[in-house]
C-alpha cells in the first residue's frame, strides 16, 4: 500500500511539473525562445525525476536509464522540429 | 496471408510477448533511437525546404484587413452596434506602428523609448476624442485573430465600443526578435469635429515630442496571405502528435500485459512515460498559438 502511495506521490509531482510547464509555456507564447529553454528545462526535470524514482527503487540500471533518455530526447527532437529548428 | 502478416507485425510492435522479449518491438532502444534518427532527419528536410521553396513547405497565412473589417464589423451587428469605416488615415497610423515594432523590435503597446500608440494618430493628424489600439501576432487567419480579441476583456471592450465609428488595420510580416513573425495592428478612433473636446484614449498621454514617422511600405489594403503547398505548422504538428499518439498506445498496451500476465522486468515506468509524453502533446497543441495584446 506504502509502495502504491509513493507512486502516486512520485506522479503527482511529474504531473504538476508538466501542468506547470505547459501553463509557462502558454503565458511565455510571444516569446519562443524562452519557450524553447522551458521545454528543455521541464525535460531534464522528467529525466533526472524518472533516474531519481528508480533509484529510490533500488533497480536503476544503465538500461532504464538509456531508455529514459531516448524518451526525453525523442519529444525535444519532435517539439524542435513543431518549432522549426532552434 | 497479407492480413496475418499485418497482424503479427503490429503485434510484435505494441503487444509484448516471445518474439520481442515481452516488451513491445517499438519500446525496444534500439527503435526509439531509430524513431529519434528519423524525426531528425525528416526536421532537417522540412526545413531545408521551408528555406529553399517556402511555396511548397511554408506557413499558411490569410489575414486581410478587408477580412478582419468583416469580421470585426459582424461581431458589432451581433451585439447591437453600429459597424466601423474603414479608415485610410487609421490604417497608415497602424502601419506606422507596426513598422516601428520591426524597427525597434518590441512586442507592446509602448515602445521601449517610450513613444506611446497615440503618437501615431497624431503623425498621420488625426485629432482623435477617442483612440484605441488592439495587437496579435503569429495568427493563420483573420478569423482567428477577431475571435481571440473577442475572448479577451479588454480587447473585446474595444471591439464593442459605441464610442469608435472609424477603425484602421495593418497586417505586416517581418522579424521580430530574429523570428519570422506577421503583426495585426487594428487602430480604433472617432475623430474630433468639435474644436475643444479633450481626446481620450484611457491610457498614456501623447508624448510632446514625436519621432520621425517610419517608412510605410505595406499597402493599405494589403494582407499577409500565403498559400503554400504544404502548410508545415499543420504537417509538423499532425506527425508530431502522430508520433507520440502511437508510443502512448505501446506504453499503454505493454503496461496492461504485463500487469495481467504479472511479468517482472527491469524497465522504465510507463506511467511515467505516458504522462510525459501526454504532456508533450499538450506542449506541441499550445505551441506556435497566435498571441494578443
Amino acid at each position: 500500500m506504502l509502495f502504491h502511495k509513493n507512486h502516486l506521490i512520485h506522479y503527482l509531482i511529474i504531473l504538476s511539473i508538466i501542468a506547470l510547464g505547459i501553463g509557462s509555456v502558454i503565458l511565455l507564447s510571444s516569446n519562443k525562445n524562452l519557450q524553447l529553454i522551458l521545454v528543455l528545462v521541464v525535460s531534464l526535470f522528467y529525466l533526472c525525476y524518472g533516474i531519481f524514482h528508480h533509484a529510490l527503487e533500488h533497480d536503476v540500471t544503465i538500461k532504464i536509464v538509456v531508455e529514459y533518455v531516448l524518451v526525453t530526447l525523442l519529444a525535444v527532437a519532435l517539439f524542435i522540429f513543431v518549432r522549426g529548428g532552434f | 496471408m497479407m492480413v496475418r502478416d499485418m497482424i503479427s507485425f503490429l503485434r510484435h510492435l505494441f503487444i509484448p510477448h516471445d518474439s520481442n522479449n515481452y516488451r513491445s518491438k517499438l519500446l525496444h532502444h534500439k527503435s526509439l533511437f531509430v524513431l529519434f534518427l528519423l524525426v531528425v532527419i525528416f526536421s532537417s528536410f522540412t526545413i531545408s525546404l521551408r528555406q529553399s521553396a517556402p511555396q511548397v513547405l511554408g506557413v499558411a497565412t490569410n489575414i486581410t484587413p478587408q477580412d478582419l473589417l468583416l469580421t470585426t464589423n459582424q461581431k458589432r451587428t451581433e451585439n447591437g452596434l453600429a459597424p466601423l469605416a474603414l479608415s485610410g488615415k487609421l490604417s497608415s497610423a497602424a502601419s506606422s506602428k507596426a513598422q516601428d515594432m520591426f524597427v525597434k523590435d518590441y512586442w507592446a503597446h509602448n515602445a521601449p523609448d517610450g513613444t506611446t500608440p497615440w503618437t501615431f494618430f497624431q503623425l498621420i493628424d488625426y485629432n482623435y476624442i477617442y483612440a484605441g489600439e488592439n495587437l496579435a501576432k503569429n495568427f493563420n487567419d483573420s478569423e482567428g485573430v477577431v475571435n481571440a480579441w473577442m475572448a479577451s476583456t479588454s480587447h473585446r471592450e474595444n471591439m464593442l465600443s459605441a464610442r469608435y465609428d472609424e477603425v484602421g488595420f495593418a497586417v505586416v510580416n517581418g522579424k521580430l526578435s530574429n523570428e519570422e513573425t506577421t503583426l495585426v495592428v487594428e487602430f480604433f478612433g472617432k475623430e474630433q469635429t468639435l474644436q475643444g473636446q479633450a481626446p481620450t484614449t484611457g491610457a498614456s498621454v501623447p508624448p510632446e515630442i514625436l519621432p520621425t514617422p517610419a517608412p510605410v511600405t505595406q499597402s493599405l489594403v494589403a494582407g499577409v496571405t500565403n498559400t503554400p503547398l504544404i502548410d508545415s505548422t499543420a504537417l509538423t504538428k499532425k506527425v508530431s502528435i502522430f508520433i507520440l499518439a502511437i508510443l502512448i498506445l505501446a506504453f499503454i498496451l505493454d503496461m496492461i500485459y504485463i500487469e495481467r500476465q504479472k511479468l517482472v522486468r527491469l524497465v522504465g515506468h510507463n506511467i511515467d512515460h505516458i504522462l510525459f509524453l501526454a504532456g508533450a502533446i499538450l506542449f506541441i497543441i499550445v505551441l506556435g498559438k497566435g498571441v494578443i495584446l
